[in-house]
């Protein structure tokens, strides 16, 4: 029988292992991003690089143009998740609090659309979005992947929980929609919005087939996309990639740690019910 | 309170109306347009670049819109893996490029503008016989060679050297590939390489061999195969024998271990690649490595690979197009690109090219070129190619784990090949 210290720090132990797994990968980027190309592959490998050097940082800023690309990505992914929140907070609201008729085929319908995937779409997709007049065009790669049905799935799922006294006392009190929406619902609905407001950003940093289908203008290009473009048929240009990798990690990886308070309490408010 | 909210849902339709006209009048000069109503027309360029050949492209853009002011470029960089991806949904959506570099007609072949109409009828004897078939498809031209790639031998000086082991000095005295295998084996117990040969996991370069031996994948009707001929299969039992005698690591062809990074990192004495490597082993490989001639088995042969410039049928500027492909494809023009990109030729007078960067390497990878028939290149624009090569691959790698024999495995390609 084992003690209940010992239980401890086996615990503690495997908690540390894991987290030296899932951050080695993260680490092994950034140290390869300041290696020199022959010692990139170098055998066998080292864990720090031997000397440090900038070069494939300065080669990635110098070759392509990553000021653009950062501005661009950056501005696709806040106005994409600001619209995906806006959007989804009232879809969410309505189909988990409002009755009318067909709300669980609306629901349903919403649902639906995640089980076709977004290579079958491509064509229609690209269609509507010629005859739009949004082609080519930044705010064709904000607008229509903005209103996710997984968000909308999210938000009804939390808005469930909260119970439908607390609408209707505030009814009674002789507030409208509106003010149950902005004064009650959103104060209360924090831990998901910022859940997913992480998943939003997330979602709107990696695209990558939705702009590369929606921009031809490496003006318009984003991060992800210009990242890919040191791929080529036999070759890949390692040093600049891994580079640039680390410099696309950075947001996210900020943005994470300012919502991970949140995030996590989102989680658990979705899963466990009083 | 509600009026707020409709406020802001005004405010926020009218912004992204506005920038979506916004961006549209940027975008007067592209080919969205019809195109009359200004002089200046933008060809839009969908490429790809494996090293620097987007620079060497930029710069001949530049020259010919100084010579041609109405003309601009708009080019678009593609990885790789999304080049037809790309394509195939601008020509299906309606909105067609203008330009695009490719690999192989063979997949967008319908959308492709036919150059006939604009050139001599002597046109393609300018180009060599490995770049002919690239670009022809019932008698019409359908774009232009631009270069070519070959396979060859990288190996690594030093470790030669360390061991005494001499490599063949002219095609006339290339290896037999059981001298090819004993001397590797030499060079991998007297030097520091762990291994004797990286050899990419690709039909492609598998193919070599096949080609080496005599056989084909194939047949000459084009249409049946024959790649369970006797032939083909030597060529297999032989690769066999590579990885056997652990001349070769199984970890390439049945782990997905990168051959260059194995050769780039002095693990492996020699590689089994093509001359698209000449670059990132010049920036990146800090010991001395040359190129030598591949082994003969009943003869010697390498696998030419193209590219090919094309134009699109859908264009609003075939005119524009098809001058800048004839330019782009004529002797000075091609001669800066393929010199300045590491590439060889297809032009039968640029084949002597001098490049700016080892030009004695270059010079092998062209003779192991001119020592090979039509037959590589036949076979890998054989429309129904895409559906046998995966075979080629999953069939050879079954052998290598020692769950066919060789004659069984090339049988279930044929067998199994569907199309």
């Amino acid at each position: 029988m084992k003690t209940k210290k010992e239980i401890h720090w086996i615990t503690y132990g495997l908690l540390i292992l894991l987290s030296i797994m899932m951050l080695f990968p993260i680490f092994w980027v950034l140290s390869s991003s300041l290696k020199s190309g022959s010692e990139l592959f170098a055998w066998p490998p080292s864990i720090l690089p031997n000397k440090i050097t900038f070069i494939n940082y300065i080669d990635a800023f110098s070759e392509a143009n990553f000021g653009r690309y950062i501005f661009n990505t950056i501005f696709v992914t806040v106005t994409a998740t600001i619209i995906t929140l806006i959007i989804n907070t009232m879809a969410g609201y309505a189909l988990a609090k409002i009755k009318f008729k067909g709300s669980t085929i609306i629901l349903i319908l919403f649902l639906s659309t995640l089980m076709i995937p977004l290579e079958a779409l491509m064509i229609p997709m690209f269609i509507v979005l010629r005859n739009l007049g949004l082609y080519n065009s930044i705010w064709g790669i904000i607008i229509p992947p903005a209103a996710t049905p997984t968000g909308v799935f999210l938000i009804r799922q939390y808005l469930l929980s909260l119970p439908d006294e607390m609408i209707e006392a505030a009814k009674i009190d002789g507030a409208n929609e509106w003010q149950i929406f902005m004064k009650i619902i959103i104060p209360l609905a924090k831990p998901v919005i910022a859940t997913l407001t992480i998943f939003s950003v997330m979602w709107r940093w990696q695209d990558y087939i939705w702009p590369l289908i929606a921009i031809s203008d490496p003006k318009l290009y984003t991060l992800e996309l210009a990242l890919s473009n040191f791929v080529g048929e036999y070759s890949v240009d390692w040093g600049p990639l891994l580079a640039m990798a680390v410099v696309t990690m950075i947001p996210l990886i900020t943005v994470f740690i300012v919502f991970q308070r949140f995030f996590i309490q989102g989680i658990m408010a979705t899963s466990v019910k009083e | 309170m509600k009026k707020y909210f409709l406020f802001l849902l005004i405010v926020l339709m009218s912004v992204v109306v506005l920038s979506a006209c916004q961006s549209d009048e940027g975008n007067s000069s592209t080919n969205n347009d019809d195109g009359n109503s200004s002089d200046v027309v933008t060809l839009d360029v969908i490429w790809f670049s494996d090293g620097n050949e987007g620079e060497v492209f930029k710069e001949i853009t530049d020259k010919y819109s100084e010579d041609h002011p109405n003309v601009k470029f708009n080019i678009i960089d593609t990885p790789y893996d999304d080049l037809f991806n790309r394509i195939r949904t601008r020509v299906s959506g309606g909105d067609a490029p203008d330009l695009a570099r490719i690999s192989g007609v063979g997949h967008i072949q319908d959308a492709l503008l036919d150059l006939t109409p604009y050139v001599d009828d002597d046109f393609l004897g300018q180009f060599v016989d490995a770049a002919q078939p690239t670009v022809v498809r019932d008698e019409k031209i359908l774009g232009v060679p631009t270069d070519l790639t070959a396979h060859g031998l990288y190996y690594n000086k030093d470790y030669f050297e360390q061991a005494g082991v001499e490599v063949p000095s002219s095609p006339e005295d290339v290896w037999t590939w059981e001298e090819f295998a004993d001397a590797l084996e030499k060079v991998k117990e007297n030097s520091d390489a762990r291994f004797g040969l990286a050899y990419d996991l690709s039909p492609s370069r598998y193919s070599t061999l096949i080609y080496q031996n005599g056989g084909r994948i194939f047949a000459e009707d084009q249409e049946t195969l024959s790649v369970n001929e006797p032939e083909a299969v030597g060529a297999l039992n032989y690769f066999k024998e590579l990885h056997d005698r652990e001349i070769t690591p199984d970890s390439i062809w049945l782990g997905g271990e990168n051959p260059n990074s194995l050769f780039r990192s002095g693990q492996a004495a020699a590689h089994w690649s093509g001359n698209w490597n000449l670059q990132t082993y010049d920036e990146n490989a800090d010991f001395n490595w040359g190129v030598t001639y591949m082994p003969k088995g009943t003869q010697r042969s390498s696998v030419a690979g193209g590219k090919q410039m094309v134009g699109f049928k859908d264009s609003k500027h075939k005119d524009e197009v098809s001058d800048f492909l004839l330019y782009f494809a004529s002797q000075e023009v091609n001669e800066e690109f393929v010199s300045k990109s590491l590439f060889l030729s297809t032009r039968i007078d640029n084949v002597d090219v001098e490049y700016s960067l080892r030009s004695d390497e270059m010079n092998v990878f062209a003779q192991e070129l001119a020592a090979t028939s039509q037959i590589p290149t036949l076979d890998w624009e054989n429309p129904n190619m895409p559906a046998v090569e995966t075979l080629i691959t999953e069939n050879v790698q079954r052998v290598l784990a020692d769950d066919l024999s060789p004659q069984e495995a090339m049988d279930a390609v044929v067998e199994n090949a569907d199309y």
